[in-house]
C-alpha cells in the first residue's frame, strides 16, 4: 500500500536549493520539523544552504545521505529531467510544487514513477504535512494543527483557508496531502483511500475539489470499492463557473456534461460523502462529526 | 478559417483523442456515428482504447481500433488515427476531435469539423500556437491574458457589481459560488498570483485597469489568504497600485490573513481602508457600499 505518511526521521532532500523558492522554503520546512539532510545545486561556490548540505547532483545526495524523498523546487520545463534523476538515485517519493508543467512532461513523469513505484505528489501541488510533525512544500503553518481529520486537495489557497478555519474551530488534520489542480497528476485522491482507511490517525476524510476532469468520481468509486468506513466530506469549487473556461487551474476545464459540478456531487453522495456548499457549512459539518 | 470543399454523399463519422489522466495515456474514441455532440452518441456505437503518450503505441491502438470498423469507415479512421496521433503528440494536445468526419465511399476523408484543446502550460515551446493566438487573442481572451500577463482573469458577468482581487483558483472559485449563493454579484474571477508579483504593481494596475471596464462595478473586494506573501508588503504595492489608477473610483473592501496582517493594516488603514480578517464581516461591508450606492442612483 502507498503511504504519504512522514516523520521526523525521513530524510529529504530539495533539488533546486539554492534559487529564490528553495532558499525561502527549506528554511521554512525546516523550521517546521522536516529532516532535510541535503540539497541539490549546480552552485560550486556555497557549500550550504540554511545549514543543508549542498550535492551536485540526486545520486551522490542519496549516497551521502540515505534520503528516500525529495522536493523539487525547479522551473517547470526541468521538470521532468529533475524527476528522472530522482527515481535514478532510488528516491521514493518525490514533491512537485512548480505551476505550469507542460501536461505531456506529465503524463511521462506519471508513467516514470509508476514504473518504478515511486509516489509522485504534484505537480501544482502546495505541497503535504503531517501536521505538527513535518511538511514537504508550501503548506503554511498556521493552517496546520494536529488532529483526526484526513485532507486531501486540488488546491493550495482554498485548502489553506479551509484548514485555518478548521484549526480555529478546533479540528486538525491527520496527513495532508495537495493532490495538485493539473489534468494529470500523480497522486489522485482514489490513489490514497487504502491509505487512509488504514492509518490510526484519521478518524474522517476531507477532499477539496473542483470542476474539471475525472478525479472526484473516481474518488467516490474507490470509497464504495474499498467499502470506506470512516465519513468523507467534500467541497467542490466551480459550482458557477461557465463552461469550457480554464478557471485557473489547467484541469478545472469543463466541456459538456463532462467534469462538472452536478456530475461530480452526484457521484460524491451516491458513495455516501456529504458534500457542502460554504467553508462555514463545512467547517460545521466536520466539527460536528468529529469534535 | 480554413474552407474545404463542399461535401455530397458522404457518411459521418467520429473521432477523438484526449487525455486519459488515470492510465497516464491517451483515450481514443471512435464511433461510424458522427454529426452530434458525443455525449448524444448511443453507448455501444463508442469504440474506445487506451494507449501509451508515444507515436508507435498511439498508432498502434488507432489503426487496432480502427479495424473494427468495417469497409471505407475502417479504413478512413485508420488514416485519421495515424494522423491524429502524429498531431496530438508533436502539439502536446488535451483534446483533438473531428466531428463529423466525412468519409467517401472510396474510404477518403475530410474534416467537417474539429476541436483542438492546447496545453498552456506548453505554449512558450509551441511557438506556431503561440502565434496563432496572437492572431486570434480576441477570441481565446482567458489564454492570450494568462500568456502575456503571468495571471488569470476571467469576467464570469459583464452585469456584475462587485470586482474581486484575489488569489489562488480554487479559492477564488469558491468566493464566486459563495457570494452567488448569497444573492452577491461577482464581476470577474482573478487568480493574481501574489508570489509572482515580485514586489512590482504593474500586474495589479493592469487587472484594476480590467475592473474598471466593468459598468456596473461598484465596489473592490480583495481577498487573500496568504500562506507565504508578505502581507505588509502586498498592501504597500496596493496602495501604489490604487493610485495609479485614479479612474477606478470605487470603495475598497480588503480581507486579509496571514503574514505581516498588522502591518498591512496600519498601511491600509492611512487610506481609508479597513482591514477584515473574517470574510462574512468583509461581506457585510460590501453589502454596505452596495446598498449606498443604490441609494445615490435612486435619487
Amino acid at each position: 500500500m502507498i503511504s504519504p505518511r512522514i516523520d521526523r526521521n525521513t530524510k529529504v532532500i530539495l533539488q533546486g536549493i539554492s534559487g529564490r523558492a528553495g532558499r525561502l522554503h527549506s528554511r521554512l520546512m525546516k523550521e517546521y520539523g522536516s529532516n532535510l539532510v541535503g540539497g541539490v545545486s549546480p552552485s560550486k561556490d556555497i557549500k550550504d544552504i540554511n545549514g543543508i548540505a549542498l550535492f551536485p547532483d540526486c545520486a551522490s545526495a542519496v549516497k551521502a545521505t540515505g534520503a528516500t524523498v525529495s522536493v523539487v523546487l525547479v522551473g517547470a520545463y526541468d521538470l521532468l529531467d529533475a524527476m528522472r534523476e530522482a527515481v535514478a538515485a532510488g528516491i521514493k517519493m518525490i514533491v512537485t510544487p512548480t505551476e505550469g508543467m507542460p501536461v505531456h512532461d506529465a503524463l511521462k513523469a506519471k508513467r516514470l514513477t509508476q514504473d518504478a513505484s515511486v509516489l509522485w505528489i504534484g505537480g501544482s501541488t502546495p505541497g503535504m504535512a503531517v501536521a505538527e510533525v513535518a511538511k514537504l512544500g508550501f503548506l503554511p503553518d498556521v493552517s496546520l494543527k494536529s488532529g483526526p481529520l484526513g485532507l486531501m486537495s486540488k488546491s493550495g489557497t482554498l485548502s489553506y483557508e479551509s484548514g485555518y478555519r478548521l484549526a480555529l474551530r478546533g479540528v486538525g488534520t491527520s496527513v495532508w496531502v495537495g493532490v495538485g489542480g493539473d489534468p494529470v497528476k500523480g497522486v489522485r485522491y482514489s490513489d490514497l483511500v487504502p491509505f487512509y482507511a488504514a492509518d490510526a490517525q484519521t478518524k474522517g476524510l476531507l477532499i477539496i475539489g473542483e470542476i474539471g476532469g475525472h478525479d472526484e468520481e473516481d474518488f467516490a468509486e474507490a470509497l464504495k470499492a474499498h467499502a470506506f468506513m470512516k465519513p468523507v466530506f467534500a467541497l467542490i469549487a466551480g459550482r458557477t463557473a461557465p463552461e469550457g473556461v480554464a478557471m485557473g487551474h489547467a484541469g478545472a476545464l469543463t466541456y459538456g456534461s463532462h467534469g462538472g459540478y452536478a456530475a461530480k456531487r452526484a457521484a460524491l453522495e451516491a458513495a455516501g460523502v456529504t458534500v457542502f456548499d460554504t467553508l462555514n457549512a463545512m467547517v460545521e459539518g466536520v466539527a460536528v462529526r468529529l469534535l | 478559417m480554413r474552407v474545404e470543399q463542399q461535401v455530397q454523399g458522404a457518411s459521418e463519422a467520429y473521432i477523438a483523442m484526449m487525455l486519459d489522466p488515470a492510465a497516464a495515456g491517451v483515450r481514443i474514441i471512435m464511433a461510424a456515428q458522427g454529426g452530434m455532440e458525443i455525449e448524444a452518441l448511443p453507448r455501444d456505437a463508442l469504440k474506445t482504447a487506451s494507449a501509451a503518450p508515444d507515436v508507435a503505441a498511439l498508432t498502434a491502438a488507432a489503426e487496432k481500433l480502427a479495424s473494427a470498423f468495417p469497409g471505407a469507415a475502417g479504413k478512413a479512421l485508420s488514416e485519421a488515427g495515424r494522423a491524429m496521433a502524429k498531431a496530438f503528440l508533436a502539439e502536446e494536445a488535451l483534446l483533438i476531435e473531428i466531428n463529423p468526419l466525412f468519409i467517401k465511399t472510396d474510404g477518403s476523408w475530410l474534416a467537417g469539423d474539429a476541436k483542438f484543446v492546447t496545453d498552456d502550460s506548453a505554449l512558450p515551446r509551441q511557438p506556431e500556437q503561440r502565434a496563432l493566438l496572437k492572431d486570434v487573442c480576441g477570441t481565446y481572451v482567458e489564454t492570450a491574458l494568462k500568456d502575456a500577463h503571468g495571471c488569470d482573469y476571467v469576467v464570469v458577468d459583464p452585469a456584475g457589481e462587485i470586482a474581486l482581487l484575489t488569489t489562488g483558483a480554487g479559492l477564488s472559485m469558491m468566493l464566486i459560488d459563495e457570494m452567488r449563493g448569497a444573492g452577491l454579484k461577482p464581476y470577474n474571477f482573478l487568480d493574481i498570483r501574489t508570489g509572482g508579483l515580485r514586489g512590482e504593481t504593474k500586474r495589479l494596475v493592469n487587472v484594476l485597469n480590467w475592473m474598471r471596464q466593468g459598468p456596473n462595478v461598484k465596489v473592490l473586494l480583495i481577498n487573500i489568504f496568504a500562506g507565504i506573501t508578505e502581507l505588509g508588503e502586498f498592501s504597500r504595492l496596493l496602495v501604489s497600485a490604487l493610485n495609479d489608477v485614479p479612474e477606478f473610483k470605487v470603495p475598497v473592501v480588503a480581507r486579509l490573513v496571514g503574514n505581516g496582517m498588522e502591518t498591512a493594516r496600519g498601511v491600509l488603514k492611512e487610506t481609508g481602508i479597513n482591514l477584515h480578517t473574517d470574510l462574512d464581516a468583509a461581506l457585510a461591508e460590501v453589502r454596505t457600499h452596495l446598498q449606498a450606492a443604490q441609494r445615490r442612483g435612486a435619487k
